[in-house]
Parts: C-alpha cells; structure tokens; sequence
C-alpha cells in the first residue's frame, strides 16, 4: 500500500449523495489583505483532498475556517448539505471535524496522554467525576495507549513528557488526536514540512491508515509527490482564489505546478 | 471508533531516544546524570536541599545555637505564611505564563478594608468575606486589562499595584487602623500549637493542588501557560482560565493580608508593600518556571519558606539587616539561572 498510489483507488461515489462538507463563497480579509476571496471547496465520503497553492495562497486561512478557529467574512458551510455556523473549534468537533495544524498544536510541559485528551478530559465515573469534574488519570493512559498500538505508534510510555520527543512523533500526538476524536473529516496542515525523510514516511502511511477506516481527508502540502500519491482529487488556490480542481489519476506534478503558478488556467 | 482495518504496516513511528539520553552532552558521568536528570525533573529537590543546608549552617553558626527549637520553628512557620499564601496564588499566574505584580497590594487593601469593617462593627465573617471579594475585584480587573484589552500582564499589574495600594492609602489618609482585639485570636491563635496561619495555608495549598493535578480546569491552566495557541485550538477557553487565575490570586492575596492583619492586630495602609517580589521569588525559587506551563504548589510553599528561612537565619547569625535583601536576590538570580538552564537542557534534548 505504501507504494501503489492510492489515486487509482478512487473511492466509491454515489452521485446521488451530498458531499459531507462544502463551503461555497469563502472569503477573509486581514485589515487590508484579502485572505481568501470566494472559495469554494467540496469534501465526498471517504475522500483525500490534496489542498495546494503557493506560499499565502490562503490555505491555512480556508482550514483555519473550515475548522472553527477563524470566522469567514463571508460564505457559507455544509455538513450534509446540512448549512451550519463554525464559531469555535468546539463547533467543528461538534460536528466531527478534527484538525491538525501546521504550527504543532501540542503543550510541551504535558505528556502524551494529556496531549491527546487536552480539552476533553476523560473524568471519573459517578458523583467524583460528574460533580466533583475528577479527571481519570489512568483511563486517559490506558485509552492512549490503545490508540497508539493501533495506529501503529509506538511509544514508550504515555507518560512521556512531549518536549521529550522528536518532531514526528509530536506529529504523531497531533494526528493521533484528530483520529481518535475526528469521526468523519481530518483536516491536516502541512503534517510532514517539519519532519525527515523517515519520519514523514511513517506519518504518510498513518494518512493512509486513518483513510482506510473510513476518514475523510483535506491535506495540505507542498510536497507534490506526496499530494499525488495520497490524494484522490487535488484543490489548488492562488491569490486567495480556487484556481482549479484537478483529478489526481488525470494529472502529474508538472501540470499541478503550471496551476499553482498561474502558467496554466484551467476551470 | 470504525472498525479497524488491519495491513502489514512496516516502519511505525517510534520514540526511541536519541544517543545521549535527555541529558546527554550535559553531565559526564552516568551516575552525574541520574542526580542532575531528577534536579530537572523535580525541582522541588534543590529547595529541600538548599533549606537543610541553611537550617544545619544556622544551628551551627548561631551564638544561640536556637534554630533547631520549635519556638524559632513555629516563628518561621508563622511568617512565611502570609506570603507562602499569596504565592500560591502568584504561581498559578505564571503558570499560565502571566506575572501578578498587584498582590502586595492586595493583601494590603483587603487587610485594611476589613479592618475598617471590623472596627465599625460588622461581624468577622462578612467583614472577612468582603476583604477577600475586594481581592477578587482586583484580580478580575487585571484578568480584563490582560485579556480583552490585551495588556501585557506586566504592565497591567504593575499599574494595578499602584491603583489599589493607592486606594488604601487615599482611604486611609495615612492612619492606621485596630480592629477589635477578638479577631486578633485568627491570625495568633493555634491549633494543637501550630500557627493558624501556616495550618490555613497548608491546607489550601493541599487542595489546591489535588485540584491542579485532577480537574480539567487545573490542568488546562498548565496548558494555556504551556501553548496558549494549541489550547485554544482545542477548545479551551483560555480567556477565562486566565480571568480565574488572577481572580484567583487577588483572593489568595487577600486571604494572606487578613491573617497579617488579624496577627499583627493592626491595619497600616502600607502593609506588606513590596510582598509580590517575595511572591515572585517563592515561585522561582520553588521551580514554577516563568516561561509558563511547569510547577508545583508543593515547590513554592518550599521556595516561600526557604526565603524566611534565610531571613530568620541571618538574625539568628546577628547578621546586620541589611545583608538580607542581598543574600535572598543572590538566590533568586540561582533559582532563574537553574530555570534557564532546565529550559535549555530540554531544548537540547529534543
Ligand atoms: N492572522 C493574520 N493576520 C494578517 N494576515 C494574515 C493572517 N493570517 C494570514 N494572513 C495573510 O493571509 C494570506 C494567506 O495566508 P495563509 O497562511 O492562509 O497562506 P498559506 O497558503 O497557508 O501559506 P503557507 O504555504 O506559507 O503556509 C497571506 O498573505 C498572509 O500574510
Ligand atoms: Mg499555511
């Protein structure tokens, strides 16, 4: 699996059924600069969207919307064709969304166990946990630890202090956090820019993995080989706009290179 | 959880450290390591250390020879209290990687406010319990200033120790006040010959820290001084964290300048002016980093006896007074460069 491209495995699509998410019209201006104007952006069932687009091509900015943690100027987003309101990460979780950033979203100073749980801490069963807001210490590390074994993340302990760990296996909280919580769409911001050539392997085959159980997938990179054999259709922004959306079995990286610099225009 | 799909899998992420271990490069020898990796890792060692040695020199060199006796104890313990009190307080504050320069004043204007209460006749609890709500007041209004108006908590809570002291002083006009002499039995009383004071902190300073290590508020409050960012892309609300923190401590503050005023038996408008340095130091000398996210109330209460300690030591050795603020600032400028240098090691360690 690891070499067979999984754009030849182009999921199942039922013309007939919605995409699971789409946001139409997407636009956010800072101060002066216009982010993002008018993207739209459609997410099918058990699918792997390849995001790209040059450096500030508003990428982090669409994700960043799609997820919760900036509200859109202006646009509209559907879950199920179902239209709904974004204010807060809390919202996108609500509704199934879990996103991994590009800046690494871990604490440092906490352990393996608490990175994967921050926020949504497991409490003990009964009066002590429901009253008394008792966090249960030793389910959060048994729970973790079963995540990881399968997702096939090894680590030593659940105890281990974060800052301890390299930058992939930080990575690999983060994305762990996301599959555990996310229950239909990930959503992942350059996972591998900060890791090696080993590292970013391991994390590609746990992109790989996590779709195969069923999840769909929005993934930014700039690594173009990446994107093609991982996705199945791929979105490119420039300037803030769609500039095109490409099949990824139909395309190659020179191609997807001419769309993201403007050498091609294509609808 | 969908049901597992199961492949051959070839390489897995692992978290095999490095050559070298976390320390490596830092310490030479394997058992150098060990002792320097739980210095790093629980810095409430160094501190117990650092008390015993100054307990042994001051038995040692005091012409009394009186350190070791349970009055000099029980004094100690009786006056670090007040400061021990608010500290815990001042370390939730940077744990969240803010700093609550207002305490001082707090624990002065809480004092007085009391003390005025008292004096026209209100009864202890509520006059106790007003103290403390102007405590509050304090730190909410700092949690504004630095959340919504996004002040850096320095300068907000620098210009809020000037506010609320001056409060008390304008309120005064300068006089002192005495409450009754009843409620001087809080702050001078004991239980089983242990200080009130020291028995109230201790048993804050437990709980506090049951709640710290066990409830999602406690533990989101590491997490927002740790990566305020990635908290609040988890979904925490890392404003009101910040707002309770500081609420937080502006009741502690004023908790502490209570049982000073009610021991003292008197309310001067400048009581326990310059405290929040004495805060500040407990924090740092008892391992809460100010880089945010690490430390244990157990340390700070250490860090806040280990700077009466040495006060008290000094006296005992007939050292002139004013030999004290330099040997306290020596081991505050140790307690930062150990902090530094933990931050240091663990970046290389990544
Ligand atoms: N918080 C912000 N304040 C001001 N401008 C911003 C902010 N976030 C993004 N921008 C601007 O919006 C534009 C799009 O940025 P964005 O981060 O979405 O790009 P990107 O496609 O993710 O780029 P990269 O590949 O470098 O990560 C850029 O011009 C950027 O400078
Ligand atoms: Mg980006």
């Amino acid at each position: 699996m690891s070499t067979e491209s999984l754009a030849n495995a182009e999921p199942e699509r039922v013309t007939s059924t919605p995409p699971i998410l789409e946001a139409r019209g997407i636009s956010k201006s800072f101060g002066t600069v216009r982010a993002l104007a008018g993207v739209d952006i459609d997410l099918f069932e058990g699918e792997i969207i390849g995001l790209v687009g040059d450096n500030g091509a508003g990428k982090s900015t669409l994700i960043k919307i799609l997820s919760g943690a900036l509200l859109p100027d202006a646009g509209e987003i559907r879950i199920d064709g179902r239209p709904i309101r974004l204010n807060s990460p809390l919202d996108a979780h609500a509704n199934g969304i879990e996103t991994v950033y590009q800046d690494l979203a871990v604490v440092p100073q906490m352990d393996i166990a608490e990175n994967l749980y921050l926020g949504r801490e497991v409490r003990l069963p009964g009066v002590a946990g429901k009253i008394g807001r008792i966090i249960h210490r030793r389910a959060m590390r048994r729970q973790a630890a079963e995540h990881f074994e399968s997702l096939h993340i090894k680590v030593k302990s659940m105890r281990q202090r974060v800052d301890t760990l390299s930058g992939g296996q930080r990575q690999g909280v983060a994305v762990a956090r996301s599959v555990v919580f996310g229950r239909r769409i990930v959503i992942m911001d350059e996972p591998t820019a900060a890791l090696g050539v080993q590292e970013t392997q391991q994390v590609v085959e746990l992109i790989g993995r996590i779709n195969a159980r069923g999840m769909a997938i929005i993934l930014i990179s700039h690594n173009m080989p990446q994107v093609l054999h991982l996705s199945h259709r791929i979105v490119v922004l420039r300037a803030g706009r769609r500039a095109g959306v490409l099949k990824t079995a139909e395309t190659d990286v020179e191609q997807v290179v001419r769309v993201i610099t403007g050498a091609e225009i294509i609808h | 959880m969908p049901a597992l799909v199961e492949e051959s899998v070839p390489a897995a992420i692992t978290t095999t450290s490095k050559p070298g271990g976390r320390l490596g490069g830092l310490v030479g020898s394997r058992h150098a390591r060990t002792v320097g990796a739980h210095l790093i890792a629980v810095p409430w060692i160094g501190v117990l250390l650092g008390i015993v040695i100054v307990g042994l020199v001051a038995q040692a060199e005091a012409p009394c020879g009186c350190f070791f006796t349970s009055t000099n104890l029980l004094t100690t313990a009786q006056e670090f209290s007040y400061v021990a009190l608010a500290a815990l307080g001042g370390a939730m504050v940077i744990m969240t990687k803010g700093i609550d320069l207002s305490v001082g004043s707090s624990m002065g204007l809480a004092g007085f406010l009391s003390a005025d209460l008292l004096a026209h006749h209100t009864a202890a609890v509520p006059a106790v319990v007003l103290g403390l709500g102007v405590g509050v007041l304090v730190g909410i209004v700092n949690g504004i200033l630095i959340t919504r108006l996004k002040m850096q908590p320095f300068i907000a809570t620098l210009g809020m120790l000037s506010v609320v002291r001056g409060v008390a002083l304008g309120w005064s006009q300068g006089f002192t006040l005495y409450p009754p002499l009843s409620f001087t039995s809080l702050g001078q009383g004991t239980v089983l010959g242990i200080p009130n004071p020291f028995v109230i902190m201790l048993v804050i300073a437990v709980l506090l820290s049951l709640f710290l290590r066990y409830t999602p508020l406690g533990r989101h409050i590491y997490a927002v001084g740790g990566n305020e960012d990635a908290s609040r892309l988890l979904g925490i609300r890392t404003q009101r964290v910040k707002i309770f923190v500081y609420a937080f401590a502006g009741m502690l503050a004023a908790a502490g300048g209570i049982l000073l005023m009610s021991f003292l038996g008197s309310a001067d408008p400048g009581a326990a002016t310059g405290y929040e340095l004495d805060v500040i130091a407990a924090c740092v000398i008892g391992g809460v980093s100010l880089f945010g996210g690490e430390g244990t109330l157990f340390g700070v209460v250490l860090g806040a006896f280990l700077i009466e300690e040495i006060r008290d030591a000094l006296v005992l050795d007939q050292v002139p007074g004013y030999w004290t603020t330099l040997a306290i600032g020596l081991v505050i400028l140790i307690a930062m460069a150990i902090d530094q240098g933990r931050r240091r090691v663990r970046r290389v360690a990544q």
